[in-house]
């Protein structure tokens, strides 16, 4: 066995049960005629009571016995299925969840602990099933008993017979209850229909005599971590995948140098055969001409001979190696997909949690919802769904709590009583797009609106001029909550930033839209960039570097007399349209250009009107890469999102073309030309102007109207990449920015502007909604000027302190 | 094996003086090999063998030895994480530290390397040769690749008999030397590896 204890096993086996048991309950609440739904959660139970066993897990035995004879009851027409008792075996679900998670150090203490617990969840299984639930969802609340026990389940349970508590107890009997249970795993009876059962089985997994299990099942559950079955997950550390990921892209590498040994071994074949030729030519020709001796004979027959040997047996190595060339090289490319697709989940594997938890979470608040999950076979790197969890979920609560009415409500509407949730994930140009759709009563722009005026974010002036979509941004806002009153779900500040934030963190985007009494739609837009990506390679100042395939209009070679400068600017033709170009290694800094030769070749970026050529050295090729990120010391390196081993095994870096569009723009947009990129150092900044720096378009814009007003220039950049860019291409007297941005973030920015002599004096201003102490100290840290908080701009704080930087402006 | 075979036999009359001397060579020490060890030769060896060193290493430290331009450098070896055939180094857009090369693949991992002789004010003056390697430092912040024009393998020494380095070493290499180590063949600066990597660490900052 491999490391494995047994409560590991325990633990392994338990998630893929409770797994089942959490989905076939929910189906048979949805669907209570469907008896055939209820032997696979029978097994379950059972299954999980038998692994108990043999991990001394006594709470779980109880607390899954109870489980398999409510269901039995069900099963056996005793009983019919309701709400409630569907509650209470989710609550048994748990329980089980939770007993599985602990280590086995606290076991003993967590049991102490949670006895009374497992007794009670015990008790109301076997006590008849509760018919009105929603009575219980105000008791729920409004007691809450002294005893902790009681407590733990008062969060969830409902009320129980007074007495059901220590009836139970010692309850490992089997009942009668028509299930067959033998007490000991000796009368394991019909095999195929009891997987797992039997203690002994599992407990002598170590002795080699164990003989063959005839039931299949028992086997796999006694070897769990060994042989699974097939699409069934196994816990690997991401280091350790990671690590064979790398390995098995180095073996593809090292493998090609075969090819290489081969080439050799046929340049010595070919040196064998010509010497060989040559000189069994010259001995024939001399013995023809009698001018070999018979002692000379003698000796080079044999000589001649072993030099034809050694040419064949020449042949035959380089044959043996390209066979073994050819065979490692498909093995190696076959390990390094493998290794690859592993890191690949289906979506399914996350959203399988949720139904469970919006169906609670509906009762808890008196709603009906239905949640449809489309696309859980679309596959999602492993970082990325765990990374998904968390805002899902936030999405999710925020729709039942907020954006779904209570059912008389719908009603009234005009809308079915149950509401729906669509929650879905697809991949859509290159992208992976992930929405959550509710069809609710929508978000009200208006209050929203209000809501941020009356919080000082932004002054009605300006509040009122900004359309619904600017309004809907101040929806993800750390803090902000338009929630009338403060709820357990949601409503507490803790909110849709969450969101937005992860999203950013991975390079992507959150979106919200809403139409009033119709519902609304969030919709996250990530990379797919923590996996593979097809890109061109091409060469910039002998540097190698991949621009995505999705991200590429197209890559021109073409006569370097069609590259002609218009009003200053380098620019060529395509399709009608003029296309402005600059130097790849001036944009980067790698270097000078190299002088172009008759054929220059340039790489089209950004769509639309802005398509920009960028001139490269040469055009390398094509390849699936496997993105990496950098190493995350070096912190946002502008232009590059991330970077791969090509398959030679040489580094290179992964362009990010959305930063280069941006910075292209601010180079040609100021007019000037190709190779004068880097501004002088010590040049004169145009007085009074103000770059802006903030991801949110609102906040840009109030910021904008505020300096406008003031008589200032203002120019703005969305996040701190894009103000990096800007700052370098413009000439500021001012840098205003926010903290909390995509890509590099307003203390990235300030550090990065600090170490520039060219900006060491550039007075630099934050603003930001962070007001805690620590968040001014990390700002003022970095070399900000002055720190302030968004509320600023309600009073004339914030133009004050632009005046005493830098002055009134002049103009 | 078809040459093999088609040999013709050692002992054959035209065999080469080369192969007969290789073949005598053999003979002799198979001579060797196999006769009986007189008795008090194999206690003698035994002694020898047995022997305990004559120079007790009281404060054992296993040092990574190598050279970069003239100088020759030592690491202790438990900083060190893999020492690894150069291979090609990718320079980063827009990066302004002058310590910082870029990025190269040891071992299937990407891993940022470093300007060693500017950080020790070491000139090289020639390019790296087929003996070069990078030497990874790494701590928990992670690894650093260090191209060095040589490693010369890992050796244990006495941390007691290390000595102060003198006045007379540069600069920036003073600040990161931790003693000078007498190793045969010379002196070897050590140097201080939490140091170097905090240096290093500085220049990303």
């Amino acid at each position: 066995m491999s490391g494995f204890s047994l409560h590991e096993l325990f633990r392994a086996d338990a998630e893929a049960q409770l797994a089942v048991l959490n989905d076939g309950l929910l189906a048979l609440e949805r669907d209570p005629g469907a008896a055939a739904g209820i032997e696979p959660l029978m097994r379950a139970a059972h299954s999980i009571k038998g692994a108990a066993r043999i991990v001394n897990l006594e709470l779980a035995v109880i607390v899954a016995h109870a489980m398999e004879d409510a269901l039995v009851a069900v099963q056996a027409g005793r009983e019919a299925i309701t709400a409630g008792r569907v509650d209470q075996l989710l609550r048994g679900t748990d329980f089980l969840a939770r007993a599985a998670e602990q280590d086995e150090a606290s076991l003993a203490a967590w049991s102490e602990e949670h006895r009374a617990t497992a007794e009670v969840i015990a008790a109301a299984l076997r006590a008849p099933a509760p018919t009105s639930p929603t009575s219980t969802e105000a008791e729920t609340v409004a007691a809450a008993p002294a005893n902790t026990a009681a407590a733990e389940i008062a969060r969830v349970d409902r009320p129980l017979a007074p007495d059901a508590g220590t009836r139970v107890a010692e309850d490992q009997a089997p009942l009668s209850s028509g299930h067959p249970e033998g007490a000991g795993a000796g009368a394991t009876p019909g095999a195929a229909a009891t997987p797992s059962d039997g203690g002994p089985a599992v407990a002598k997994t170590t002795s080699p005599a164990q003989p063959p299990s005839a039931n299949g099942e028992t086997a796999r559950s006694s070897a769990a971590p060994v042989a699974t079955t097939r699409g069934e997950p196994v816990r690997v550390s991401a280091e350790r995948l990671e690590r064979i990921m790398q390995l098995s892209g180095e073996i593809l590498v090292a493998g090609r140098r075969f090819e290489s040994l081969r080439q050799t071994a046929q340049g010595i074949r070919d040196a064998l055969t010509n010497a060989s030729d040559g000189l069994r030519a010259l001995f024939n020709a001399s013995a023809a001409q009698g001018e070999v001796s018979p002692a000379e004979q003698t000796v080079a027959a044999p000589l001649l001979h072993e030099l034809a040997g050694a040419r064949t047996a020449a042949l035959r190595h380089i044959e043996g190696l390209e066979e073994l060339s050819r065979r490692i090289e498909e093995l190696s490319s076959a390990l390094s997909h493998a290794a690859l697709g592993s890191r690949m989940r289906p979506f399914g594997d996350l959203s399988a949690a949720f139904p469970r938890m919006v169906r609670d979470l509906a009762r808890q608040l008196n709603r009906r919802v239905r949640l449809d999950i489309v696309g859980t076979g679309v596959h999602v790197d492993r970082e990325m769904l765990s990374r998904l969890e968390a805002p899902l979920t936030h999405l999710l609560r925020n729709c039942i709590d907020h954006g779904i009415e209570p059912p008389a409500e719908r009603v009234t509407a005009g809308k079915p009583e149950e509401a729906t949730i669509t929650l879905s994930a697809r991949h859509h140009a290159g992208r992976l797009v992930i929405s959550v759709a509710d069809d609710g009563r929508g978000i009200d722009a208006a209050r929203v609106r209000a809501r941020a005026i009356e919080r000082g974010l932004v002054p009605e002036s300006i509040a009122r001029d900004l359309d619904e979509s600017e309004v809907l941004e101040f929806l993800f806002l750390p803090g902000f909550s338009t929630a009338s009153e403060v709820t357990e779900i949601s409503g507490r500040g803790v909110g849709l930033d969450v969101v937005q934030s992860m999203a950013h963190e991975v390079g992507g985007a959150v979106q919200v839209r809403s139409k009033p009494g119709a519902g609304t739609t969030f919709t996250m837009t990530l990379p797919v960039a923590v996996s593979v990506v097809r890109a061109t390679i091409v060469e910039v100042a002998g540097e190698p570097l991949a621009f995505p395939l999705a991200r590429l209009e197209r890559i021109v070679r073409r006569p370097s007399d069609e590259l002609t400068t218009v009003q200053g600017r380098l620019q060529f033709d395509q399709d009608g349209a003029s296309i402005g170009v600059v130097d790849a290694a001036t944009v980067l800094e790698l270097g000078e250009r190299a002088v172009p030769d008759e054929v220059f070749t340039a790489v089209v970026v950004g769509g639309g009107r802005q398509r920009y050529g960028l001139l490269v050295d040469r055009l390398v090729g094509e390849e699936d890469l496997v993105v990496r990120t950098l190493d995350p010391r070096l912190g946002k390196v502008p232009h590059v999102s991330a970077a791969a081993l090509l398959e030679g095994g040489d580094p290179v870096l992964i362009v990010d073309t959305e930063d280069l569009v941006a910075s292209i723009r601010q180079l040609l947009g100021e007019g000037r030309t190709l190779g004068s990129s880097r501004p002088a150092p010590g040049r004169v900044a145009t007085p009074g102007r103000v770059l802006v720096v903030d991801d949110s378009a609102t906040v840009r814009e109030v910021e904008r109207q505020l300096l406008t007003r003031a008589g200032y220039l203002v120019d703005t950049a969305i996040d701190g990449v894009d103000g990096w860019n800007a700052l370098v291409a413009g000439r500021y007297e001012l840098v205003v920015t926010d903290v909390d941005m995509p890509r590099m973030n307003g203390i990235e920015l300030v550090r990065r502007i600090r170490a520039d002599a060219r900006f060491a004096s550039l007075p630099l201003v934050i603003v930001s909604y962070k007001d805690r102490e620590e968040d001014r100290l990390r700002g003022m840290e970095a070399g900000a000027n002055a720190y302030l908080t968004k509320g600023s701009f309600q009073d004339e704080t914030f133009i004050n302190l632009v005046r005493d930087l830098i002055g009134a402006p002049t103009a | 094996m078809t040459i093999n075979e088609r040999r013709p036999a050692m002992n054959e009359p035209h065999a080469s003086p080369a192969i007969r001397e290789e073949r005598d060579g053999r003979d002799r020490l198979r001579i060797l090999l196999d006769r009986d060890v007189p008795p008090n030769e194999l206690a003698e060896q035994t002694r020898l063998v047995a022997r305990r060193p004559e120079v007790q290493i009281e404060q054992p430290v296993a040092l990574l030895l190598m050279v970069l331009g003239h100088e020759r450098l030592a690491v202790e070896a438990r900083w060190t994480s893999v020492v690894a055939r150069l291979s090609a180094i990718r320079r980063l857009p827009h990066q302004q530290s002058p310590l910082v090369r870029g990025i190269c693949n040891v071992g299937g991992r990407l891993v940022i390397a470093a300007h060693m002789d500017r950080l020790l004010g070491i000139e090289r003056e020639r390019e790296p040769g087929p003996a070069a390697r990078f030497v990874v430092l790494e701590d928990e912040r992670g690894p650093w690749a260090l191209e060095v024009d040589r490693v010369d393998g890992i050796r244990v020494e006495d941390a007691a008999r290390f000595i102060d380095p003198p006045a007379t070493v540069s600069h920036a290499s003073a600040r990161l030397a931790r003693a000078m180590a007498p190793v045969e063949g010379g002196a070897v600066t050590v140097l201080d590896a939490p140091a170097v990597l905090g240096a290093l660490a500085g220049a990303l900052t």
